[in-house]
């Protein structure tokens, strides 16, 4: 059989530095032991590569390649197809007896498949599903950094993760940048019954080998251990004489050593979930001290060591002064007594809260709680500046139609502004309860007196809560998007009736994504708005409207503009499928 | 390397508030377009490094038409002014390429006009639009099997029949 020239094979592309005649592993022999193999087992494996007894070389193929545009692209922007390739095929670990996705961009052609063999980005990612992945992926990536990861979910068949693999993985800890060891994905549980004695023996195993080795690459460690079964010390990985790049640290189901102080002067992100704290509050404040870059603090759910008011709370006392993002999640009665200790650097750019529910109580104490809450995690001394922007809104995740997020900001609170968190968010996830104890933030927080700018986006913002939230009289702008648009303009006639104004100050009014398919909607809207801003303008105050709506027929456009009193409304059709009027300077 | 030619004065207006350069595409069109739109790509700033340490003006003659150019020049003028992180010399790359609303619709074009911008970015060393390129390239094909590939960017198939007929052609086609 003749031979294609290497030259015309090779044609188009700068450089590889990838001989695939000399590849290490056949890709046939990779596929077929995917596809026909056990590919857990390593034996398998062995005899699949005897049994082949060729490479790449003895497969030289005999059609001439075409001239496609595609094969004249120089080698590096191939390299940034294939690692894109790679990246949208998602993180998902592969199933078993299959190869991943990514795969068949080397099965294209020759070329393809040389410079995939060269292209790091698809090999240094390594999933322990299997001995001869990851002996492959470590083989391709070397000397890359790589990241291992052994997450036991439900593509994993109720298996547990191959021990052996592990192992040949960890022999690679010098070159070992991420590594997570999870059991499982937290959205992804087993669909069967788990083994996990095999699991957390495995997670031991690789702690153990973390404390023995160095692992000098190290930046993200992502450990899942489990209380009950194999309660595992993490003190080994963090002592004191051993350099570490370490800079995230997530733990889950972990036991926080209590006999000794971890040190991770390079961590900059914690993440603890489902976590056993430190017994004492010196424990806590040696550890943190020991961790002076620490920017981004996660802690969910809080947990005690006894569930006793006031005697051992998890993180007490503690002061994160260089963090830049905090989140904690936890019932708000836990929340508001474990965080009491806490505060937060000036410099914060963000603090976040998560209130899950505790079950039914008073709502003027869940109020309580959970202002004093958000207000102890930053330095109340500096406390003097105020946000000039709140949201109250319903969360995006769909999953939970009972949520209420509060949000404050204030783009001048930042390292160098004034001494709050650029943006303060509390979300509720209280049924019944969570839109009224986030409107009650709004007086309850000093640092959100004074507000001037008001979002309001709930299908439960009521005429009452807007009339509370009247009790803040500083609001110039107030923008009201689709379900609270309704209940804002019953507010407008309610103060009407009363003689009174729902927002004195009132300067800038948006009605945004309200849908007005008939006239009796704009009607009613209409009426709402002119009681207030009509009296308004009577009175000489300017008040600027903006509607941005959709779905408005001519007719009822017509009428809003003659209900409003307006000459001339602009239409705005840059947004496909929104009419926009604006520029609405005050009602005549 | 390019060629640079020299070109008279009443060619190039190079005095003035903002300075042009004059760049010729292979077709021979002539385009003159001011220095700071072209300036994230680093080929034409390294070329107008040097044209400064000379006193007569240049214009660049670039290996693709002017209706790639184009494309280019419309790019780098949406971004004028603009900051991504992937043309600044001093950062970090970006581990993946980032999803930009307007490059996808800026990239909506036939397979062969979306390589021809690919391989004028890599010339230009645009490497925002480089990398959006490849994402897009890659959105071609992705979930696709090897066959698939194979018809959606003209390649063709030049492994061995054994190969072909191999275990290894069923796993992703």
């Amino acid at each position: 059989m003749a031979r294609r020239s290497t030259r015309s094979r090779r044609g188009g592309f700068v450089s590889s530095g990838f001989d695939p005649t000399t590849s290490a592993f056949p890709l046939d022999l990779l596929t077929q032991v995917f596809q026909d193999q056990d590919f857990l087992s390593e034996d398998c494996v062995e005899a699949g590569a005897k049994d082949k007894g060729e490479t790449t070389h003895d497969r030289v193929p005999q059609t001439p390649q075409s001239d496609a545009p595609v094969l004249r692209l120089p080698f590096e922007i191939m390299n940034q197809i294939f690692a894109n390739v790679k990246m949208l095929a998602g993180t998902t670990p592969p199933r078993r007896r299959q190869p991943p996705n990514f795969l068949a961009v080397t099965q294209v052609c020759y070329s393809w498949r040389s410079i995939a063999y060269s292209c790091k980005d698809l090999w240094t990612d390594i999933h322990l599903q299997s001995y001869m992945w990851t002996r492959i992926s470590l083989d391709r990536s070397n000397p890359y950094p790589v990241t291992v990861r052994c997450v036991h979910d439900e593509y994993s068949d109720g298996k547990p993760p191959n021990s052996a693999a592990m192992a040949l993985a960890l022999r690679e800890l010098p070159r070992i940048r991420d590594l997570a060891l999870e059991k499982w994905h937290p959205y992804k549980r087993p669909r069967g019954p788990i083994n996990t004695s095999a699991v957390d023996t495995l997670v031991a195993d690789a702690i153990r080998l973390l404390t023995a080795r160095s692992a000098p690459l190290l930046q993200e460690l992502s450990l899942d251990t489990s209380l009950s079964t194999h309660p595992v010390s993490l003190a080994g990985i963090f002592q004191d004489d051993v350099p570490s790049a370490l800079c995230f640290l997530k733990l889950r189901n972990c036991q926080i050593p209590s006999s000794s102080v971890l040190f991770a002067p390079t961590l900059t992100r914690l993440h603890l979930y489902d976590c056993v704290a430190w017994p004492t509050d010196e424990h806590v404040r040696e550890t943190f001290s020991r961790m002076p870059r620490l920017q981004n603090v996660l802690v969910t759910p809080v947990k005690f060591r006894r569930p006793v008011v006031g005697i051992d709370l998890t993180l007490n006392h503690v002061h994160l002064s260089e963090a830049r993002n905090v989140a904690f999640v936890g019932d708000v009665f836990h929340l508001a007594i474990g965080m009491r200790g806490i505060s937060v650097s000036c410099g914060c750019d963000r603090l976040e809260v998560t209130f899950l529910p505790l079950g039914p109580g008073p709502f003027q104490r869940y109020a309580s709680w959970a202002a004093s809450t958000i207000q102890r995690l930053f330095t109340p001394a500096e406390a003097d500046a105020s946000y000039e922007t709140v949201a109250i809104v319903q969360a995006e995740d769909n999953s939970a139609p009972q949520t209420a997020v509060f949000q404050a900001s204030n783009p001048r609170c930042n390292s160098g502004g004034p001494g709050l968190p650029a943006t303060l968010q509390a979300t509720f996830r209280l049924a019944g309860q969570s839109i009224d104890i986030a409107c009650s933030l709004l007086h309850a927080l000093p640092s959100a007196r004074g507000v001037r700018t008001l979002r309001a986006c709930h299908p439960d913002l009521t005429v009452p809560l807007w009339v509370s939230i009247r009790a803040n009289g500083d609001l110039e702008t107030v923008i009201a998007e689709r379900a609270a648009v309704r209940s804002l303009v019953k507010a407008f006639d309610h103060a009407a009736r009363e003689g009174d104004f729902l927002f004195p100050q009132l300067r800038h009014l948006y009605i945004v994504d309200v849908v007005l398919g008939s006239l009796g909607d704009a009607d009613n809207m209409c009426r709402g708005l002119v009681s207030e801003l009509g009296r308004m303008h009577e009175r000489g105050e300017m008040c600027k409207l903006t509607l941005v709506t959709c779905d408005v027929v001519e007719d009822v456009f017509v009428q809003m503009q003659q209900m409003l009193g307006v000459d001339q409304m602009e239409r705005d059709d840059g947004d496909p499928g929104k009419s926009v009027w604006s520029r609405i300077e005050s009602l005549p | 390397m390019p060629t640079i030619v020299s070109v008279d004065d009443s060619t190039v207006p190079g005095e003035g508030s903002s300075r042009l350069l004059l760049l010729v595409s292979s077709d021979n069109k002539h385009i003159v377009v001011e220095e700071d739109i072209m300036s994230r790509s680093r080929f034409i700033s390294k070329q107008v490094e040097g044209f400064e340490a000379t006193s007569q003006r240049h214009a660049i003659l670039l290996p693709f038409s002017s209706f790639v150019l184009n494309k280019v020049i419309e790019y780098c003028s949406h971004y004028r002014g603009y900051y991504l992180l992937e043309d600044d010399p001093d950062a970090a790359p970006p581990g993946r390429s980032p999803v930009r609303e307007w490059d996808q619709e800026f990239l909506d074009v036939d397979r062969n006009m979306l390589l021809r911008i690919i391989k004028a970015a890599h010339y230009l060393e645009i490497k925002s639009l480089v990398g959006s390129c490849a994402r897009a390239i890659a959105d071609m094909i992705r979930g696709k099997t090897t066959e698939e590939m194979r018809e959606i960017l003209g390649v063709e198939n030049d492994f061995t029949p054994e190969e072909e007929h191999s275990p290894s052609s069923k796993c992703t086609g």
